[in-house]
């Protein structure tokens, strides 16, 4: 028989398997527009609490678009078939979670660009570095959901522990969270520039990313 | 296609699921037939490529597989004993999805895909999801999702368990007919399973393996062991207990009683032809 070559799973498929989850965060979007700029009235920081809110969400709601992707890798009914495929860690892992956070954050940074073009002068800075830090926020987050997740093989631990981070780096304002502040856009540690923390956003979630790709080659580890 | 298990072991902790395991495998049904926790699921999840045995060779048309096991998962097919993923998608949808898994070309898919559903008789329900199929219905498609790629080795475990009666014949109607010009390792405790359908079998008990050449060889391993009786019901209770008994039949006479024993159990016992069942029997409980 002649080798194959290993491919991507078309986009609609994962689109599919993130089922109401994707609903779910367009929901909390909408819900948090509208709540700012009809109900809040005419207040100079809701701007700024919009800009807040939709950041929060966006970084929680990375573990919602991305973790049901590979779910049938953990779940018992589902995993005995799904890794006795011939899938490897590049392409059902690393590049898929790639284009998967990809399309995310392509979305996230649009929306934060409308709430910041409409916030005229009472809004958060939102340049270059900004993007950066953000996507990177995103990036890390999705990361160590993914690796908490297939290191636990349980889903409410994947959501979990990121979601704690992000509450403890809100919360301190980076006080506990060394290189990680990953609210360090809405909630700024002032002894520590932007730059700083996006880059180690950014590095770090490459390397979660790159464990995460090389956990799901460990059919073994999964399917104990 | 020849599959050649030579040696093969696999502990967990203390236990010993898999004890030197040799095995051969050519085109045709091979059942493979044990008792719950006999080391069945554990051979074929080592066949699978998804646990490492301690020890042991499995050679595939020359090729030892252990060495290159990414390269062996393109030639197999499997259907697990749990089959219940993608369950938010529909059943083409599935199918596409674990033949792009497999590495086939988009073309060679929807060929494929058509030409399968039809063979299981799923045609009509291709854009079902898959969490809205029926058991038997969901077991078609884990047997369609295995043909995909057109493996020359599909395994199959415990592919009846949990069906109906005329799901299970029409299930293992399916595996005959997709025997063709391939090997199928077909795992079960049913042994009704193994007789109507396969062309060899093997037996696993406590994760040792024996290989038949046929159903003759297994059924005179009871040659002599098994006796045919007539009792009351009186009678029946004595021996109960005393005689391991294989089956009751009750007929105008009484109660027509086949018991399993080294010996004669009575002057009224006669010797009968053993049956695959009997022979099982006494395999498992040597």
């Amino acid at each position: 028989m002649d080798k194959r070559i290993n491919k991507m799973i078309p986009l609609s498929f994962d689109l599919k398997t993130v089922g109401y989850g994707g609903y779910f965060i367009l929901l909390a979007f909408a819900a948090t527009i509208i709540f700012h700029l009809m109900l809040m009235g005419g207040s100079a920081t809701k701007y700024i609490s919009l800009q807040t809110t939709v950041f929060i969400i966006s970084v929680v709601g990375v573990l919602v678009w991305i973790l049901p992707a590979y779910v049938e890798v953990v779940k018992p009914e589902s995993k005995e078939l799904i890794l006795s495929l011939p899938i490897d860690g590049l392409t059902f892992g690393f590049l898929r979670m790639v284009r998967l956070f990809a399309l995310y954050t392509v979305f996230v940074l649009t929306l934060l660009f409308v709430v910041y073009v409409i916030g005229n002068e009472n809004r958060l800075e939102y340049g270059i570095v900004e993007v950066f830090l953000i996507s990177g926020a995103v990036f890390f987050i999705s990361g160590l959901g993914m690796t908490v997740f297939l290191i636990s093989k349980n889903l409410v631990i994947g959501y979990g522990i990121p979601i704690l981070w992000v509450s403890i780096s809100f919360f301190y304002r980076g006080g506990a969270s060394w290189l990680w502040h990953t609210c360090h856009w809405i909630n700024p540690n002032p002894f520590e520039s932007s730059l700083k923390y996006a880059v180690s956003h950014w590095i770090t979630g490459m390397v979660l990313y790159i464990i995460s790709a090389f956990i799901i080659k460990q059919r073994e580890y999964l399917m104990g | 296609m020849r599959l050649e298990i030579e040696g093969l072991s696999k502990s967990y902790k203390d236990k010993k699921a898999l004890d030197s395991v040799n095995l051969f495998v050519s085109n045709g049904i091979y059942g493979l037939l044990g008792p719950n926790g006999a080391g069945k699921t554990t051979l074929m999840r080592i066949l699978a490529g998804l646990i490492t045995p301690d020890e042991g060779r499995v050679v595939f048309d020359g090729e030892d597989v252990l060495k290159n096991i990414d390269n062996f998962r393109y030639k197999i097919g499997y259907l697990p004993q749990e089959f219940g993923c993608y369950r938010s998608i529909s059943v083409k949808e599935c199918l596409d999805t674990i033949g792009v898994l497999k590495g086939i070309d988009a073309s060679e898919r929807k060929k494929q895909i058509e030409k399968i559903l039809c063979e299981v008789n799923l045609s009509d329900e291709y854009k079902k999801k898959v969490g809205a199929l029926s058991g038997g219905m969901r077991r078609r498609l884990g047997i369609a999702q295995a043909m995909l790629g057109n493996p020359s080795f599909i395994m199959v475990d415990e592919p009846t368990a949990g069906l109906d009666p005329e799901e299970r014949i029409r299930f293992r109607g399916f595996i005959r007919k997709f025997a063709t010009n391939r090997a199928i390792l077909l795992s079960t405790h049913i042994i009704e399973d193994i007789k109507n359908n396969c062309d060899g079998l093997a037996l696993i008990n406590n994760g040792k393996i024996k290989q038949f050449n046929n159903f003759e060889e297994l059924e005179n391993m009871a040659k002599g062991k098994v006796w045919k009786m007539v009792v009351d019901s009186d009678d029946f209770h004595k021996i109960d207990g005393k005689y391991k008994i294989l089956s009751t039949n009750t007929n105008a006479n009484g109660l027509e009683i086949r018991i399993y024993s080294e010996v004669k159990p009575s002057e009224d016992a006669v010797a009968v032809e053993p049956t695959v069942e009997e022979g099982y029997l006494t395999w498992i409980n040597a």
